[in-house]
């Protein structure tokens, strides 16, 4: 009754809610709407329940311990910080994410292939073109330290351009 | 789709034109030396592909582009040294007096834009026939626009910042 009083509110304050309730609001909203993300933010122990619910829970780090920092996915220092973890730090990590598990399939069907199209003209004898080592080096040795540096270290854009550009935070961008 | 082609192109043009050419010396390169030759460009494309997916270029990602590159050629005189096999101990003489393997990794590389253009095109034709207009690439040609506009707000912000650093 109180998701269905609430569905077409943008905002809705709860007060006095004890850890557990806000916990329940969370597992609610994410009953009634599977398809959704939800996040919460706290910075307290009585923040705990709520977030560890959530599918992205957020800790502030701070005055009231560190208990919530330590149930989150993410902590950060103060509540400002949220604008940039979110519209920044999450816009780039769901990019590469993203960009990098197109590119490791990409690269594995690419040498993988090219075996199997041979396979016709071997007619499937089994027989490879590679020495054996190579095939275990390849993901390690010869394509591998790329990734980690474009994981860590690629960014698109900057984050006031990311900020006032609402078109780049489209699913697919 | 987009490896699939690719690794079509790659068998082709490399392993296939590269069987048993005759080199300047008058050696052919014989089967595992084309095997190794179409993994050779197997590295090559992927690495050329991730630097091409970067946005920020440093001098730090061509060193290890190239570092990785480079790797292999040590990886094979390392096995060629070590494992007797004596299948792969030549590639590295072959390789480097081939013809057909030099153009065969120039064409290799050049597919990555080829190709590209090619299931772009692909992908406009069938998306119009499916969907009868161009509202499905409205989406996409918004966010090319935008990323345009926000590279050149970049681009000239960074000039601006320099000028005023300077001055």
């Amino acid at each position: 009754m109180l998701l269905h009083a609430t569905d077409d509110m943008e905002v809705v304050i709860g007060c006095r809610v004890s850890p557990k309730q806000k916990g329940d609001i969370v597992s609610l909203v994410r009953m009634r709407h599977p398809d959704k993300v939800t996040l919460a933010i706290g910075d307290g122990a009585n923040d705990c329940n709520m977030i560890s619910k959530a599918h992205v829970g957020v800790g502030i780090a701070g005055r009231e311990g560190m208990q919530a920092a330590r149930t989150s996915d993410f902590a950060i220092g103060k509540f400002k910080m949220l604008l940039t973890l979110t519209f920044f730090h999450g816009r780039e990590a769901y990019r590469r994410n993203g960009e990098l598990i197109l590119f490791m399939f990409y690269k594995n069907v690419l040498y993988v292939m090219v075996q199997f199209l041979f396979g016709y003209w071997s007619v499937f004898s089994g027989q490879t073109m590679y020495e054996k080592w190579m095939y275990q080096i390849y993901n390690v040795t010869f394509t591998g330290l790329h990734n980690i540096w474009y994981a860590l270290f690629d960014q698109e854009f900057e984050k006031h351009v990311l900020k006032n550009t609402p078109i780049f935070y489209s699913i697919g961008m | 789709m987009y490896a699939n082609l690719q690794a079509l192109m790659i068998l082709g043009v490399v392993f296939y034109t590269s069987q048993d050419t005759p080199t300047q010396d008058g050696k052919t390169i014989n089967f595992w030396s084309g095997g190794h030759h179409v993994y050779l460009n197997c590295v090559l494309l992927a690495n050329l592909i991730i630097l091409r997916m970067q946005h920020n270029f440093t001098g730090f990602n061509l060193i290890i582009i190239a570092c990785q590159i480079a790797s292999y050629f040590v990886f094979l005189w390392y096995f060629s040294i070590t494992l007797e096999t004596d299948v792969i101990y030549r590639f590295g003489e072959v390789f480097m007096s081939s013809y057909p393997a030099w153009i065969g990794c120039f064409f290799v590389v050049s597919s990555m834009w080829s190709i590209d253009r090619m299931l772009h095109a692909i992908r406009i034709s069938v998306g119009q026939c499916i969907y009868g207009n161009p509202g499905v690439q409205a989406h996409e040609l918004d966010l090319t626009e935008a990323r345009q506009r926000a590279t050149i707000r970049v681009s000239t912000q960074t000039k601006g910042s320099n000028a005023s650093r300077f001055k």
